[in-house]
């Protein structure tokens, strides 16, 4: 449903940006629309992230332990892994 | 359509989406979930993963304005140093625990558990310092479209 929501955000975005369809004052909701789509888009991956670490921490819960070694050194493969394509993805912004 | 009732469908479509998404952030069961120290610190470290992803999308995402790309990525790459320094604690803490089960010697057990207690107050606070701005990341990725 998100995704379809997603992409009428993408459709209404093109439309808006058009002034011979909403008119000129809607030509400002252009950028907004494209925001919104774009957090629209995010939800499946990150409730499938979500759902990934609640069973991760559940299985902690029911098992009684702390989170191993392996299962820290993963979290920190993935953050070093997204930190250095958000460090690239900054300096292309700031370019 | 006049101008008035475009911007009411407009107002509505945006309304119904902010509020898809903000449910979806709201999120964050895991640690709603965790019991103990040790699991509330992994399950921020999930989290900040989580939040990473999401602005990452964002942030790539070329039909977002610049500002707010650049607004979302420079939060998740400010916090990422105090993450590190949350895993770092959480690894000490978990060590020194393991140490205290393994010791058999009464001194031995004594110095270990006050070790632990150290670990355990810097660990909490250090959980108590990283929560709100966790929090905060989310409220950035959040307001991205207000």
């Amino acid at each position: 449903m998100i995704d379809t929501i997603a992409m009428i955000l993408r459709a209404l975005g093109v439309a808006a940006s058009m002034p011979e369809v909403f008119g000129s004052k809607a030509e400002k909701l252009a950028p907004i629309l494209a925001t919104l789509a774009s957090l629209a888009e995010l939800p499946g991956e990150t409730k499938r992230e979500q759902d990934a670490l609640l069973a991760l921490v559940n299985s902690w819960v029911s098992e009684k332990r702390a989170p191993s070694t392996e299962e820290l050194d993963n979290f920190k493969a993935v953050r070093e892994s997204n930190h250095a394509r958000l460090l690239e993805l900054q300096s292309q912004l700031n370019r | 359509m006049e101008w008035k009732e475009r911007k009411t469908y407009f107002t509505l479509a945006l309304a119904f989406v902010a509020l898809a998404c903000v449910s979806v952030f709201m999120g964050c069961a895991a640690q709603r979930k965790a019991e103990t120290l040790e699991q509330r610190a992994g399950a921020l470290l999930g989290d900040f993963n989580i939040f990473q992803s999401a602005a990452l999308h964002v942030g790539s995402d070329a039909s977002v304005p610049e500002d707010v790309r650049r607004k979302v990525v420079s939060a998740a790459v400010a916090l990422k140093p105090a993450v590190d320094q949350l895993d770092e604690l959480l690894r000490s803490y978990i060590a020194i625990k393991a140490e205290l089960d393994a010791a058999t010697d009464t001194e031995t057990k004594t110095r270990t558990q006050a070790r632990l207690e150290v670990a355990a107050a810097n660990l909490a606070a250090w959980i108590t310092d990283i929560t709100p701005k966790i929090r905060a990341l989310r409220t950035t990725l959040e307001g991205a479209f207000r």
